[in-house]
């Protein structure tokens, strides 16, 4: 068994659902989309490296893949906001979907953007 | 009920109002709206024999943006002051409402509404009035009222009206709206309402109101790049009229 070459073949599926993160308020549901992103990493023969030099090279590999499975994979971030007018409550929910390293940059700036724009239509002329 | 505050300061200024020379009263009453949030409100109402105008303007601060994993939640509250206007000689209730991004009023305007009050035998007393229980289903909620007797008027908050005495508390019953007088005066003020607006229905206003609700979330989606989708979703969630 010692000779025998190793394949190892490390497969990474994430899974990431778009779409789903939708406030507890009375929306409608909404389509859930599912992407899985493969990634493989051969290890060669495992009997030429010690256990810590393997353990190095699966997390050099994740380190070194992950960040690119960002770019593949879409994220969202969704702003819900109860704007009340006189006595009645609406609610506005916006969906931002897109690449998920764009998405955790731009995450917060558009949730302040979207409360700044309400703020300003709601407040100008009181 | 919870919502209700343990005491509150009931300051009557020597009512008697059914002295002749009292033309105008004037009632304070606090108001929360308890939808998904709490909103307090600050209302008034000022009555004579035949026409009534009550006043309300949200007190609450607006939250600020919460961050939950990737859900972020705000709260804006619009804290014009509003008015409704009834008038028994015009058969009419006007209520004045506000466009959203201009300094422009709309009145909606319905036929003075017969409400149906049920008139129970339950009593209590608030502060030193004596009051009775009245029930009735109004723009699709349950409500309780306590009504005395012993001011006499047909007008209420909101617009309600039709008991014989001033309403002092009224609930309805998912607790989402709760109002109850603080302070009540004799008042030197003269009701002057004036209607120039524009006329709309609730429908043609709540309509209005979503739409300036998207043409906001539009300008964020024409600001983002092309790699973001985005989706928007506007609804009116609750108010008082149900109906």
């Amino acid at each position: 068994m010692k000779n025998v070459l190793f394949g190892l073949i490390a497969t990474v599926m994430i899974s990431f659902n778009g779409f789903a993160n939708q406030s507890p308020a009375k929306l409608a549901p909404t389509t859930e989309n599912t992407q899985k992103i493969k990634l493989e990493l051969n290890l060669g023969n495992l009997n030429d490296i010690s256990e810590t030099e393997m353990e190095a090279r699966v997390n050099d590999f994740l380190a070194k893949n992950l960040s690119a499975v960002d770019d593949e994979l879409d994220c969202s971030v969704t702003v819900t906001g109860s704007v009340t007018v006189g006595f009645a409550s609406f609610e506005v929910s916006v969906t931002v979907s897109g690449p998920c390293s764009e998405i955790k940059k731009a995450g917060g700036a558009i949730a302040n953007d979207i409360l700044d724009q309400v703020k300003a239509y709601i407040k100008k002329n009181m | 009920m919870k919502l209700f505050p343990i005491f509150f300061l009931f300051m009557v200024m020597n009512i008697n109002a059914q002295t002749s020379d009292v033309k105008t009263m004037e009632v304070e009453y606090a108001m929360q709206l308890n939808f998904n949030t709490i909103n307090s409100y600050k209302t008034v109402l000022l009555f004579n024999t035949s026409e009534a105008l009550f006043q309300y303007s949200n007190q609450n601060v607006d939250a600020a943006l919460k961050q939950e994993e990737d859900n972020y939640t705000f709260n804006v509250n619009d804290t014009t002051k509003y008015s409704i206007y009834t008038s028994r000689k015009e058969k009419e209730v006007t209520e004045i409402v506000r466009s959203l991004d201009e300094k422009k009023y709309y009145s909606i305007v319905e036929e003075y509404p017969v409400i149906d009050w049920k008139i129970t035998s339950e009593t209590k007393e608030i502060n030193t009035f004596g009051c009775i229980k009245a029930t009735c289903t109004f723009k699709g909620r349950n409500y309780t009222a306590w009504f005395t007797p012993e001011i006499v008027t047909n007008f209420g908050p909101l617009k309600m009206h039709g008991l014989p005495g001033l309403i002092l508390e009224l609930s309805d019953s998912k607790n989402e709206v709760l109002v109850y007088a603080k302070s009540l005066k004799k008042s030197d003020a003269v009701i002057a309402f004036k209607n120039n607006n524009e006329k709309i229905t609730r429908k043609e206003y709540n309509a209005l109101v979503n739409e300036k609700l998207n043409e906001i979330t539009t300008n964020i989606s024409t600001k983002l790049g092309r790699e973001f989708k985005v989706k928007v979703k506007t609804s009116e969630n609750n108010s008082i009229e149900i109906e």
